[in-house]
């Protein structure tokens, strides 16, 4: 029995669809993330998170001031009472496309700055440098780009005006942007509720914004939320099922270890130190590595994120600093409460914060303290025999302090911190520091 | 014929790979739906359909609300001399005022002849501050309230509240206000309605065969502090069961997804409840045995929502 020519080329047509068919299938399959994740996921569930939001690297990793220059390039620092405009402003530029970048200046101090203070400009400050690749990430790029960036110049007035800053090395980069809305993105500056006349400036290789009068600074109070010390060892330590977690308590702290690898402190004021051997140190990794790592950190112990930011790196250690922000202003406390670091040493990863937390905000006792001018204080400092070369930065910020009479509630008053000798102190105890 | 022997049984071979390639792919798609947020809300949503809860469409998107704060003395309240037509007297911090001639409303529209009363100085102080919320308002009651960010106070410090007889006749109102109304942080991203209906349903709040009759974004009292009172933007739930007359009211947190709950002394012993009757009276015909029903399972609640979540805000109110 002979087949008809239309059987053979059926045949031949159905084995080869059925072949291709089971390729495709098995392509997609092995290819789906979902195979991975969903093991991933399971872990993540049982996790206890503090704040029932998630957040990713973009809510943590933002400009905290935002600075328009007009045509006259008079500099004000933006800010508006109830809207958070610099998520609004990251917002609207990870909606354009950077499709392509190339260096305009490097090394050149005046012209570093004539792009700082670019006329019709507006400049977005990172609290300290970060690496392109991280810049991609939070903004929703994919630009070929390694360098670092702290500072980010957008022209008002003209397309493809997008400029990255690096202040360590006076680099520029210009970069080329489809998809610009600068109206809408203009729009969204009208009406800032706050303005103050700043001007940028360098101050040891650092673009530092001087406030050119005395300016009244809003005073703050938090009702603070102290997290369990079980939240942190469950997060923590007990985050794979075979971990038998040992508790030995002692005169000022409480040590929970899982047997070898990994071990948290907790002492009795809350500040709290984990150490993590599992964890190689990162020696030569690059500065991306190191804040995501500090960042998956972060966000494995479950501290609440909402006013948690990036606040910079330092190579002594790996040293990744992130800080609580209110109203773009960076909060200090002596016992670094509020501020998680992650840092690295020969044979794991050692990170510090406390149990503490800024929880609901409260009217405050005094509205407003006022503060001198960015010159001022600094000739102050000069003026009680302070090296200017030794100040690297000077910016306001918030000491956190305990309200009186109240555990829980705690005042916020602004002053200007000047970082001297790589530490952190407010202007007035500069001096005594020696 | 060998060939086509071999091609025949390729064939089949290929078929039935396909086959199991397929079922595992559509397996793989499934897991996938479980584990994104969405769709667990998806998930949640038709468990409480199981459980006989009734509900209109509930929206997912998400909007922004602050922390804001306000201050209740009642010195506002003292200027009762640009009042004309009533009499009236400070209790509690609230002005409670009886109109010399009652006011006729039509008791299924009451907002027609009391939206142009309320806004005239010489009949409510600040009255141009207060709307009309129907969702509060009952046969008995018709209920305004503050507003705070273009969203309504769902506290009494923040409302007026007029008494209507069953002939339709409105002899006198109860107003709380709240001065210096003031954001205190910057605006953030809040949870969708979706989300906090479903919180509650797994905190064990909202029981068996009963209805949601409305969920509204408002704000509510958080805590009060010596420098003022601190309200939060709150998802207001109204579950009605189908077996009594009982509205409850469930708040939560807009912020956190946290339940927000009130201390209350009933009959010498401190329990916990959200009942109608204590947040908002408007509408509450308390049934005894209901309540303490209910007590009870926000009890159970209260122990899920906290192992849900490590943080758990204590409302005071």
């Amino acid at each position: 029995m002979k087949d008809s020519k239309l059987r053979v080329i059926l045949r031949h047509t159905v084995l080869t669809i059925l072949a291709l068919l089971s390729m495709a299938l098995s392509w997609i399959i092995w290819t789906n993330p979902a195979r991975y994740e969903r093991s991933h996921q399971q872990v993540s569930s049982e996790k206890v998170q503090s704040s029932q939001v998630s957040h990713d690297m973009s809510d943590v990793i933002l400009p905290t001031q935002l600075i328009r220059t007009d045509s006259d390039q008079k500099q004000t620092l933006l800010a508006k009472s109830q809207v958070n405009l610099n998520q609004v402003v990251t917002d609207k530029v990870a909606k354009w496309k950077f499709e392509s970048v190339r260096m305009v200046s490097k090394g050149n101090k005046e012209r570093y700055l004539d792009y700082a203070r670019e006329a019709n400009s507006l400049l977005l400050k990172y609290p300290s440098n970060i690496a392109g690749g991280v810049l991609n990430e939070v903004l929703d790029q994919k630009l070929d780009f390694s360098s670092e960036v702290g500072r980010i110049v957008i022209s008002l007035d003209k397309n493809n005006g997008v400029y990255l800053l690096n202040d360590k090395n006076y680099g520029v980069y210009q970069v080329q942007v489809s998809g610009q809305d600068l109206s809408s993105l203009k729009e969204s500056l009208t009406g800032s509720k706050r303005s103050v006349d700043v001007k940028e400036s360098i101050l040891n290789h650092n673009l530092i914004t001087e406030y050119q009068d005395s300016y009244q600074v809003p005073n703050y109070s938090y009702v603070i939320n102290k997290q369990s010390n079980g939240m942190f060892s469950s997060n923590l330590l007990a985050n794979d099922d075979s971990a038998t977690v040992t508790t030995k308590k002692e005169k000022d702290s409480t040590i929970y270890s899982d047997g070898n690898r990994k071990q948290l402190t907790i002492n009795k004021d809350g500040t709290a130190r984990f150490e993590d051997y599992t964890r190689k140190g990162t020696d030569g990794n690059s500065l991306r590595a190191h804040i995501e790592n500090g960042f998956y950190q972060l966000r494995e112990m479950g501290v609440p994120m909402d006013n948690m930011r990036f606040f910079n790196y330092t190579d002594r250690h790996d040293e990744v600093v992130f800080r609580s922000y209110v109203e773009g202003y960076p909060i200090f406390n002596d016992n670094d409460y509020g501020t998680v670091t992650v840092s690295h040493n020969n044979s794991g990863r050692v990170t510090d914060f406390s149990l503490y937390g800024l929880e609901i905000p409260v009217p405050a006792d005094k509205k407003e303290t006022e503060l001198p001018s960015t010159k001022m204080v600094l000739s102050q400092l000069e003026a009680t025999g302070i090296n200017s070369d030794d100040i690297s930065d000077i910016q306001i910020g918030y000491q956190w302090t305990s309200a009186k009479g109240s555990g829980s509630t705690i005042n916020l008053t602004p002053t200007w911190y000047v970082n001297y000798k790589n530490n952190w102190y407010p202007y007035d105890q500069v001096s005594t520091q020696g | 014929m060998n060939f086509k022997r071999i091609e025949l049984m390729f064939i089949v071979v290929f078929a039935v790979l396909d086959a199991f390639l397929f079922a595992s792919f559509w397996q793989n798609q499934a897991g996938i739906h479980t584990t994104t947020n969405s769709n667990r809300n998806a998930t949640i949503l038709k468990e409480m359909r199981n459980d006989q809860i009734t509900f209109e469409p509930l929206s997912n998107s998400k909007s922004k609300g602050y922390y804001a704060s306000a201050n209740n003395n009642s010195n506002d309240l003292r200027n009762m001399k640009q009042l004309v037509g009533q009499s009236s007297h400070l209790v509690d911090g609230k002005l409670v005022s009886t109109l010399d001639t009652p006011l006729q409303v039509d008791r299924s529209h009451p907002s027609k002849v009391l939206n142009n009363f309320v806004k005239i100085s010489s009949n409510i102080i600040h009255g141009t501050e207060y709307e009309y919320n129907g969702s509060l308002s009952t046969d008995d009651q018709v209920v305004y309230t503050q507003m705070i960010d273009d969203r309504p106070v769902y506290s009494h410090q923040g409302q007026l509240i007029f008494d209507v007889n069953g002939q339709g006749v409105v002899n006198g109102y109860t107003q709380g206000y709240l001065a210096n109304i003031e954001p205190l942080r910057e605006s953030d991203e809040l949870i969708s309605q979706t989300r906090a209906v479903t919180w509650l349903y797994q905190y064990n709040e909202i029981p068996n065969d009963s209805r949601i009759e409305w969920a509204n974004l408002g704000y509510t009292r958080l805590l009060s502090s010596d420098n003022g009172l601190v309200y939060v933007p709150t998802w207001v739930v109204a579950i009605k069961s189908k077996s009594s007359q009982n509205i409850q009211l469930k708040r939560i947190n807009a912020f956190t997804g946290v339940m927000l709950k009130r201390v209350t002394q009933q009959s010498g012993e401190t329990t916990t409840s959200d009942t109608l009757g204590n947040e908002d009276t408007s509408s509450s015909t308390a049934n005894k045995s209901e309540s303490t029903t209910q007590s009870n399972k926000t009890a159970s609640g209260q122990s899920s929502a906290s192992s849900a979540s490590s943080s758990s805000n204590t409302a005071e109110e």
